[in-house]
């Protein structure tokens, strides 16, 4: 469990979207063309709806075409749009709605959870491994759900990490190698259920 | 952990496929519907035409109202004063006024001070040539002369004149210490340029109302119907005979003597 993983980096994404000698219109079109899959994935990994999904991901891309003057190329173009889609759905997880509802969500699914208990049967046959996988990441709490989502699933490197969530890289590092060890005891604690079962 | 790390990487391709969502079209089209229903500026409200031109008339209003308590309050200060500057205010024992450098001053205390000439820089007039220049009837600022005694060169004006300022007293005697714009409304004082001290000639049956606005400082009006002006040797006495007092928007008649 203690043991710290090196990962080799995934190469630094080149942003393929070239911003000089467009107006504003053409190039948010661009962007949304490059990254608006991508964005609007990583924001329901957030929120876990799709309604809200859909609203984040326009306001996020709404953000980009106001600010895309202010974008000084410190980092690259794929970080900043995925820093905006961060804020912006941190912002709505804050709201008080959001977390009224959350709170109720938590439940159902609580409720939800227990009945399901009685057939597990039924969940392993119907969920593929990758999938349980998945599920288990969408349950880990935010902090660590989010580098282990820029990380593997959409190529970020540690640095474009750090730019995007606005933290040092050595937190990201050290919050990367906890997440994996947090999903690391999530599945031992399900194989463990599972063969009790 | 290096298994988790594999499983991860090998994850990405069921990441796509698992997150139920993707950017289509008609998001890329609310999105643009969205920014330019922003970009192009809505008619603002009728009602908005006025809002900055009413907020400026506004600031200007209550930037002038400051101003113009301001410059009253600084107005009430200088009246209020002459409690304050009564040592150093051109007051004689009685009822009678230095015109010269010299002064008594200490409200009755009988002790004497030098003080500044400024205060007390009245030029003593000359009756003989004021009497020269004075007729009977002649008309002085809002006054006219009434009567000259050259016996005890004595001036007297008549005529209504409102005086403003603060009661001053000195061993039972009051006297209106007058503001400076009651100062010149009053014949001969344009050389007096500090406080302006008057006697009353009819004042005693308003005793009452006279203690009570020395004692509250307050700020008290005359309306005076003669005006006296007597030059002495070293002195000029001058004096006032009342016909009303105005006090907390309080109206006293006073019976002339």
């Amino acid at each position: 469990m203690g043991e710290q993983v090196m990962v080799e980096e995934p190469p630094s994404h080149q942003d393929t979207v070239d911003l000089l000698g467009m107006d504003s219109t053409e190039a948010l079109e661009k962007i949304m063309d490059e990254y608006g899959d991508d964005v609007k994935r990583f924001v329901y990994t957030y929120v876990k709806n799709q309604a809200d999904t859909d609203d984040i991901t326009q306001e996020t891309f709404i953000t980009v075409y106001k600010k895309l003057h202010t974008f000084q190329h410190k980092s690259s173009l794929r970080t900043w749009i995925f820093s905006i889609a961060v804020n912006k759905s941190k912002d709505y997880l804050r709201s008080f709605h959001t977390r009224h509802d959350n709170l109720f969500q938590k439940i159902k699914s609580y409720i939800t959870e227990s009945s399901d208990n009685e057939t597990p049967e039924k969940q392993v046959l119907t969920q593929s491994e990758s999938s349980e996988l998945m599920d288990y990441i969408m349950k880990l709490p935010i902090k660590y759900r989010e580098v282990l989502i820029l990380y593997y699933f959409n190529d970020f490197t540690i640095k474009e990490i750090a730019h995007s969530l606005n933290q040092k890289e050595s937190s990201i590092k050290t919050r990367l190698n906890r997440s994996r060890s947090k999903l690391a005891q999530v599945i031992e604690d399900a194989d463990d259920q599972r063969s009790d079962q | 952990m290096m298994n988790v790390d594999h499983k991860l990487r090998d994850l990405k391709k069921d990441y796509e496929t698992d997150i139920p969502t993707s950017f289509t079209d008609k998001d890329k089209q609310n999105i643009f519907k969205t920014i330019s229903q922003e970009t192009y500026p809505k008619r603002p409200k009728f009602s908005q035409y006025f809002q900055k031109p009413a907020a400026f008339v506004s600031y200007a209003a209550v930037i002038v109202l400051i101003g113009i308590l301001s410059l009253g309050q600084i107005g009430l200060e200088d009246t209020a004063s002459p409690k304050a500057t009564d040592n150093h205010s051109t007051h004689v024992a009685g009822s009678s006024f230095k015109d010269s450098n010299q002064v008594n001053v200490g409200g009755g205390s009988g002790e004497t001070d030098q003080v500044p000439s400024s205060n007390v820089v009245e030029s003593k007039i000359n009756f003989a040539s004021l009497n020269d220049s004075l007729n009977e009837d002649d008309q002085v600022g809002s006054m006219t002369v009434s009567e000259i005694h050259e016996e005890s060169s004595q001036v007297t004006f008549s005529g209504e004149l409102v005086l403003s300022g603060i009661i001053n007293k000195n061993q039972d005697h009051y006297q209106l210490h007058v503001t400076d714009y009651s100062k010149v409304k009053l014949p001969f004082t344009e050389d007096h340029e500090g406080k302006l001290l008057v006697d009353f000639e009819n004042i005693d049956e308003t005793e009452n109302l006279l203690q009570k606005a020395y004692e509250e400082e307050a700020y008290i009006k005359f309306i005076i119907s003669e005006y006296h002006y007597r030059s002495m040797d070293e002195e000029i006495q001058r004096s006032i005979t009342v016909n009303t007092i105005i006090l907390d928007g309080n109206y006293k008649e006073v019976s002339s003597q």
